[in-house]
């Protein structure tokens, strides 16, 4: 786990150097990486979520492509296509085929080339013309999606946010940050100076390395009942999936490992369960309107749900 | 618990029985416990003096005698360092276990014996209680512990009742001449006193009338009081000696962990082996001691066997003594014992070898153990009860989040208190513990009701 931890000093550090008080974000989105998950980055225009894909994939020395979602974009855009040429038909690759994808905008393109996308993400394999083609390891998708402006967009539906492993946001800078951000940016951009500090193939074995992290049953059971929870509760009409226990499992082992511990603890999947479980609880209209929102459910679980620890004290 | 009954059945067979209350007992104290190898190699040293002590030697000569009193010493040093680390890194109440041993071995009274035990049962017992109470926490008597403890109690007693005359004993050894003429001063599980020296006083006093002098009976009353108290006082002095030493280590970065406790047992068991052999080679080729079962020497001018054996004649009428076998038997005593050991230490190479394969570093952390790690668990579990009344931990906090809120209400106590819990985490989610996590645990919990109960004075007082 000792690796795991220099790993992520070593490439949160080279990010931090682009993004600025983004500690935080980094770090679960290192994590996400880890996990085998896809993020989604969720936030206003100008906080820096481009910028923020391409200074990971630099950092990682993973390829990079970057794919802005627009209603007239054909999934046959996104996965590639064949082409006539010389005589036979050959396989012109889409964006897709590559190590960091960032999907700008994704609520932007209509439904039928989400779902090419989110296929894409789960099988980790795309077929064009009944010939079904892998993709590279690590494949990670970055998408982005303005929460403010919904006009001329298509929301994600709630089956393919699941696909997500992780809903993040941004925000805003804060002030003193915000003039470091001018300061740096004054003369040149730091993304060109950036240099990577990984590859692929240390990626690839470090998400091997998470699966040894160890999980307290307990702490699974515990797990289980956060999840559970969020079924159950009045305001919720669809809870969190088997497929969410999962990733807040998987999550809580990648920020073991980021801590350079060998076994999960319980702050590890509270502060997994924030951003893991918050964007696949759909609450109920009424509730909606009354301003009520996911988060407070999922405040509600880790706060009703006993965490595993000395018990008859 | 089968290792330890075997361990007990080999030395019943090769002990004679005036030595089964101290084996019994000895083996008894680590009947309980489940890591029996490393006791095995704890319990080595003493184990080969009673081996050794079994062999009923007597002193011939000036030579042996040194060797017997170095030998003792020896021992004593063993046993003693042995109690300090059971009490630093065990238990309180095994500590005193080598110590009766010990005691038992310079002088086996059933009376002396059950005085002790009871002793150390009280004190053990007062202690628990007042820790209980300091720490707020319901006091609850180990049942299986008092069993224990009586058990021992009874079978110690009543061995000791059985073995009748208590013929051997390192204690009355003479500065050396003439083998001791036991001269029973007390009961029969009294002490025997030495003849006065041919040269001394005085002799020289007893010497002139025919009739030995009568001894006055308070002298007599006395004389049998101290011998019945010299045990009791020997081991209270040896328990006062270890208070004052823990006192003294207290607070103190010092320990004796079980790496070091095994090189210094086997340097010890090299040590009393190359002492048994020496005495055995003074024996049967020399004028030394004599070995002959659990028979007595005769006179100096006995007939003598060939090859520099002396007949010592019979060994007595009791079903037991069985001259002919008794040195066969506790040489293979010896043999098994030391094949038990050198498995132990193999065992033990092996494991670290393994660790070492497996690219580990040579500092890698020890095998978890559910001893120690229960150690932890109690510490913490000590620590929520104690701060009940104060800060109760919510059932969704988590030991971090208690941790940051205990810390924010009494800084004092801040860093024992994350100490702890970056103690207990490990343990309760990971499942590692060493026998070092384990004494932190409890001096970050002794540290923390210090600092918290300081606070809770100045703010009384202030």
């Amino acid at each position: 786990m000792k690796r795991v931890a220099e790993w992520y000093a070593r490439v949160s550090e080279n990010v931090a150097r682009v993004m600025v008080g983004q500690q935080q974000t980094v770090r679960l989105l290192l994590a996400g990486f880890l996990s085998g998950g896809h993020v989604l980055l969720e936030d206003v225009p100008g906080t820096g979520k481009t910028t923020m894909a391409r200074a990971l994939a630099a950092s990682l020395g993973l390829d990079f492509k970057r794919i802005q979602f627009t209603p007239d974009l054909l999934p046959s855009d996104l996965t590639g296509v064949n082409v006539w040429r010389d005589g036979d038909f050959r396989f012109v690759p889409g964006p897709v085929f590559t190590q960091v994808l960032l999907a700008d905008e994704i609520n932007r393109a209509t439904p039928k080339t989400q779902s090419a996308l989110l296929e894409a993400m789960a099988e980790g394999q795309v077929t064009v013309d009944g010939e079904t083609r892998a993709l590279a390891e690590p494949f990670f998708v970055l998408a982005t999606q303005n929460p403010i402006e919904m006009d001329g967009t298509f929301p994600l539906p709630e089956a393919q946010m699941d696909r997500f492993l992780l809903r993040l946001r941004l925000g805003y800078p804060g002030e003193q940050q915000e003039e470091e951000l001018l300061l740096r940016m004054r003369a040149e951009h730091p993304l060109d100076k950036i240099e990577a500090v990984s590859d692929a193939a240390e990626a690839r074995s470090l998400q091997q390395v998470i699966s040894r992290v160890q999980v307290n049953p307990e702490l699974a059971a515990y797990v289980v009942a956060l999840v559970r929870f969020s079924r159950s509760d009045k305001d919720v009409a669809l809870g969190a999936s088997p497929r969410a226990a999962l990733g807040l499992q998987r999550m809580a082992m990648s920020l073991a490992a980021i801590a350079g511990r060998s076994y999960v603890i319980p702050d590890d999947v509270k502060e997994a369960a924030a951003v893991v479980l918050e964007h696949r609880i759909i609450l109920k209209p009424e509730v909606r309107l009354e301003g009520s929102s996911a988060a407070g459910v999922v405040e509600r679980a880790l706060k009703s749900v006993a965490v595993p620890s000395e018990e008859g004290v | 618990m089968i290792a330890s009954l075997a361990a007990f059945i080999l030395l019943a067979v090769v002990l004679p029985p005036q030595m089964w209350p101290g084996a019994l007992f000895y083996v008894a104290v680590w009947a309980l416990r489940p890591r029996w190898r490393t006791t095995l190699l704890l319990a080595t040293p003493l184990l080969t003096v009673y081996l050794f002590a079994g062999c009923d030697c007597a002193v011939h000569d000036q030579l042996v005698a040194h060797f017997a009193r170095a030998m003792l010493l020896l021992s004593g040093l063993w046993a003693f360092s042995l109690a300090i680390f059971l009490w630093r890194e065990r238990t309180t109440a095994l500590a005193a276990a080598p110590l009766f041993a010990w005691a038992l071995l310079l002088r086996p009274a059933g009376v002396t014996l059950a005085a002790s035990l009871l002793l150390w049962v009280i004190l053990v017992y007062l202690g628990e209680k007042r820790q209980s109470a300091r720490l707020g926490v319901p006091f609850a008597c180990d049942a299986r512990g008092v069993l224990f403890f009586a058990a021992v109690l009874l079978l110690a007693a009543l061995f000791v009742s059985q073995a009748g005359a208590l013929r051997f004993s390192l204690y009355s050894l003479p500065a050396g001449g003439e083998p001791p003429a036991v001269v029973r001063t007390g009961g029969g599980n009294g002490p025997v006193a030495p003849p006065p020296a041919a040269g001394s006083g005085t002799a020289r006093r007893r010497a002139g009338p025919p009739q030995p002098p009568q001894t006055p009976s308070y002298v007599q009353f006395l004389r049998t009081l101290n011998a019945y108290l010299m045990s009791l006082s020997l081991f209270v002095a040896l328990l006062v000696l270890l208070l004052a030493w823990r006192r003294l280590l207290q607070g103190r970065a010092w320990r004796l962990n079980p790496r070091r406790m095994t090189m210094v047992n086997i340097a010890l068991t090299l040590l009393l082996a190359a002492f048994v052999l020496v005495w055995f080679v003074l024996t049967f080729h020399g004028e030394g001691g004599y070995i002959a079962g659990y028979g007595r020497p005769l006179a100096r001018g006995a007939a003598r066997l060939g090859g520099g054996f002396r007949n010592y004649g019979s060994a007595g009428a009791r079903f037991w003594r069985l001259p002919s076998l008794s040195a066969p038997l506790q040489t293979l005593g010896l043999a098994v014992w030391l094949v038990f050991l050198a498995a132990a230490l193999r065992s033990l190479l092996q494991r670290r070898e393994s660790a070492l394969m497996q690219g580990e570093p040579a500092t890698a952390r020890r095998q978890p153990s559910e001893y120690f790690a229960g150690r932890v668990r109690a510490a913490y579990r000590s620590f929520l009860a104690y701060m009940r009344p104060l800060a109760r931990k919510s059932a969704s906090e988590t030991p971090r989040e208690y941790a940051a809120r205990v810390s924010r209400l009494f800084e004092g106590a801040a860093a024992p208190v994350r100490g702890l819990t970056a103690l207990y985490e490990p343990v309760r989610y990971g499942g590692l513990a060493e026998d070092a996590e384990a004494r932190r645990a409890e001096e970050f919990l002794r540290r923390i009701i210090a600092e918290i109960d300081e606070e809770k004075k100045n703010e009384a007082s202030g």
